[in-house]
C-alpha cells in the first residue's frame, strides 16, 4: 500500500512515498514559492515520477504544515506537530526519542512524545523571527554569506560573538556594529546560531530537558546548529539529514494508519 | 544683563534633537539629526545647529543637559536626565494637563503615567522587540516600496484595513508581501500595520492604566494614520503636536533651567546623573 506525505512549509515543501508503512520509495523538496497549493501538486507530481507510479497507484494522501489546507489532492490534513512527533520517531526509532526539537523558518518547538510518538507537551514560537530561521536568512542577506556557505562559514569560527538583542530586527544593528568594528564574519555567524541555540534552549527547559535532543526541521541540515546547540545544551543533540522530511513521514504513516481503520 | 541660554539634547537611536530655551521659557531654537555610528559627534551636531537655528553662539548657553539612549554622549552637557522624565516634562510643558504619554520611537515604545505636578507615577515599556515601534513601521514601509513620511497620507484613502496577523516585524514584513501579492491595496495594508502597532500600544497603555489626557510624541506620533487609528481603537482624542518628536529635548532643557534658578553654578557642575 503507497501513502503520500506532503509537508507544505513557509521555506520549503516536502514530500514522500511511503510503502506499507515502512518503506520510503520517492522524495522531494523545493522552495515554497508562490502558490502554496501548486507547490504541493509539484511535489506530489515530482514524487510519482521518481518513483515511476501512476496517480491512482497512489491509495492516500495527507498533507501537513502551514499549506496543508491548500493542497486540493489531499484526503486528510494533520497538524504538523502531530506529524513532526510521529515522523522523528520513526527517523529516529532504533534509538527512542522523547525529546525533539523542530526548528523551521518561521517557527521553533520543544516537543515531548510517548512510545508510539504521541505528543504528550510542546512548547512552541512561531510569533517571533529570532528564533528560526528566518533569523538566518537575514544574516545571509546582509553580511553577503549565501545560505548555502553559510553553517560552513560559521563552522570556521574561534571566538563566537553573543548577540545581545532578542529581536531579529533590533539586532541587525548590532551585527553591523560587530562588522564595523571588524569582527569576523565566521565568529558574528557562530554568534547568531548560539543565540538561536539558546532561545530553543529555554523552549526545551519549559518541557523539561531530561533527555537526548533529537533535531527535525530544516536547519538539521546545518552542522553549525548542531555545534551551537550542543554547546549551549551541554549535550550532544542528535541528527540526521533526513529529518528534515519529519512532517512529511509523520503524515504518510498516519495516512497509513488512517486508511486502515477506513478498511476495516 | 547678559542673555544666557539653556539647551537640551536627546539622543535617540535613529535621530538626535536639541532645543534651545531662554530664561522665560521660549523655544528659541531646534534641530534634527539623523544619528551615524559616531553618536558623540551627532549630539554635539545637533546641539549647534540648534544654536544656529536661534541664531546664538554656543557661548550663550550656560547649561545642557543631555537625555535618550545616547544621553552619555553628550559629553559637552553638564546635567544627564533619563528620557523618561525628559518626555514626560517635555509632554506637560506644551499640554499642562497631559496624564498619560505614549512615546513610539525608533527601536522602542514607551508608556508613561504622570501625576499633576509632572511626577512619574508608572512607566512601561518594550525595547526587547522591535515590534510595534517605529522600525516596525521601516520596515514594513520598504517592502511596500514607500517612505515612512507617505504612510500617513497614503493611510487616508483606506477603506478597508487589512488584518495584519503577524506579531513579528520579520513575519509582518512578509505578510506585506504576501497580501500585496493578493492584490490588497497598498493604503488598507498600511492601515492594517496602523492598526496593528495602535493594538500593541494600547496593551502597553493599560499597564500603566488609561487615563485622560493623553499625549503622543515620539518620531511615529508625526504619522497622522498612526493618530487617527490610536483615537479610533482609544474611543478619544489624543494630543499631538508637530513639536512632539523635540519633546525629551523641551524636558531636557527645562530640567536644565530648573537647575539655574535653584541658583546651580554650572562652571561647578560635575557631570551629573539624575534618576
Amino acid at each position: 500500500m503507497i501513502t503520500a506525505g506532503i509537508d507544505i512549509g513557509t521555506g520549503s515543501t516536502k514530500g514522500v512515498l511511503l510503502e506499507d508503512n515502512e518503506k520510503i520509495i520517492a522524495r522531494a523538496i523545493k522552495p515554497t514559492k508562490g502558490s502554496p497549493g501548486k507547490m504541493a501538486t509539484e511535489i506530489f507530481n515530482e514524487l510519482l515520477e521518481t518513483s515511476k507510479l501512476d496517480k491512482g497507484e497512489v491509495d492516500y494522501i495527507a498533507s501537513t504544515g502551514y499549506g496543508r489546507y491548500m493542497m486540493e489532492e489531499r484526503q486528510i490534513q494533520i497538524s504538523d506537530l502531530t506529524t513532526t512527533g510521529r515522523g522523528a520517531k520513526f527517523i529516529y526509532r532504533d534509538k527512542n526519542p522523547s525529546l525533539i526539537l523542530d526548528i523551521g523558518t518561521q517557527s521553533s518547538r520543544a516537543i515531548r512524545v510517548d512510545e508510539r510518538g504521541k505528543i504528550i507537551q510542546f512548547k512552541m514560537n512561531e510569533r517571533c523571527a529570532a528564533g528560526s530561521g528566518r533569523f538566518i536568512e537575514r544574516c545571509s542577506r546582509y553580511l553577503v554569506v549565501p545560505m548555502e556557505k553559510i553553517s560552513e562559514t560559521a563552522m570556521k569560527s574561534t571566538d563566537p560573538q553573543k548577540i545581545s538583542s532578542v529581536c531579529a530586527v533590533l539586532s541587525e544593528t548590532e551585527i553591523i556594529n560587530h562588522v564595523s568594528q571588524g569582527i569576523p564574519v565566521e565568529d558574528i555567524l557562530m554568534g547568531v546560531f548560539m543565540s538561536i541555540a539558546d532561545r530553543a534552549g529555554t523552549l526545551l527547559k519549559r518541557v523539561k530537558l531530561d533527555a537526548p535532543v533529537f533535531l527535525a526541521g530544516g536547519l538539521v541540515h546545518m552542522p553549525a546548529m548542531k555545534k551551537a546547540l550542543d554547546e549551549v545544551l551541554d549535550q550532544e543533540v542528535i541528527s540526521v539529514p533526513e529529518a528534515h522530511f519529519s512532517a512529511a513521514i509523520g503524515a504518510a504513516r498516519l495516512g497509513y494508519q488512517r486508511l486502515q481503520k477506513i478498511k476495516k | 544683563m547678559q542673555e544666557k541660554y539653556v539647551a537640551g539634547v536627546d539622543v535617540g537611536s535613529t535621530t538626535a534633537k536639541a532645543i534651545i530655551l531662554d530664561m522665560d521659557r521660549n523655544i528659541v531654537g531646534k534641530s534634527l539629526q539623523n544619528v551615524s555610528p559616531k553618536v558623540a559627534e551627532d549630539a554635539e551636531t545637533a546641539f549647534l545647529k540648534a544654536c544656529q537655528d536661534a541664531g546664538i553662539d554656543r557661548e550663550k548657553v550656560v547649561l545642557i543637559t543631555g537625555t535618550g539612549y545616547g544621553r552619555l554622549k553628550v559629553r559637552f552637557g553638564q546635567l544627564i536626565v533619563t528620557e523618561i522624565s525628559c518626555h514626560a516634562k517635555g509632554a506637560q510643558f506644551i499640554f499642562p494637563k497631559t496624564r498619560l504619554t505614549l512615546d513610539i520611537g525608533g527601536q522602542d515604545t514607551k508608556a508613561i503615567r504622570l501625576g499633576e505636578n509632572g511626577e512619574i507615577i508608572d512607566f512601561s515599556m518594550n525595547d526587547k522587540c522591535s515590534a510595534g515601534t517605529g522600525r516596525f513601521l521601516d520596515v514594513c514601509a520598504d517592502a511596500l516600496g514607500f517612505s515612512v513620511s507617505d504612510l500617513g497620507p497614503i493611510s487616508e484613502k483606506s477603506r478597508r484595513p487589512v488584518k495584519i496577523t503577524s506579531t513579528c516585524t520579520v513575519f509582518a514584513e512578509t505578510e506585506v508581501s504576501n497580501q500585496l501579492a493578493r492584490g490588497r491595496k497598498p493604503e488598507d495594508i498600511v492601515n492594517g500595520l496602523h492598526y496593528s502597532i495602535a493594538e500593541r500600544s494600547i496593551s502597553l497603555m493599560r499597564r500603566v492604566g488609561i487615563v485622560d489626557e493623553i499625549t503622543f510624541t515620539g518620531g511615529v506620533s508625526r504619522n497622522t494614520g498612526m493618530v487617527r487609528a490610536l483615537e479610533d481603537k482609544l474611543g478619544r482624542k489624543i494630543n499631538v503636536s508637530p513639536l512632539s518628536q523635540w519633546f525629551g529635548a523641551i524636558g531636557a532643557a527645562l530640567f536644565a533651567l530648573e537647575e539655574l534658578e535653584k541658583g546651580s553654578d554650572p562652571k561647578f557642575m560635575p557631570m551629573e546623573v539624575k534618576q
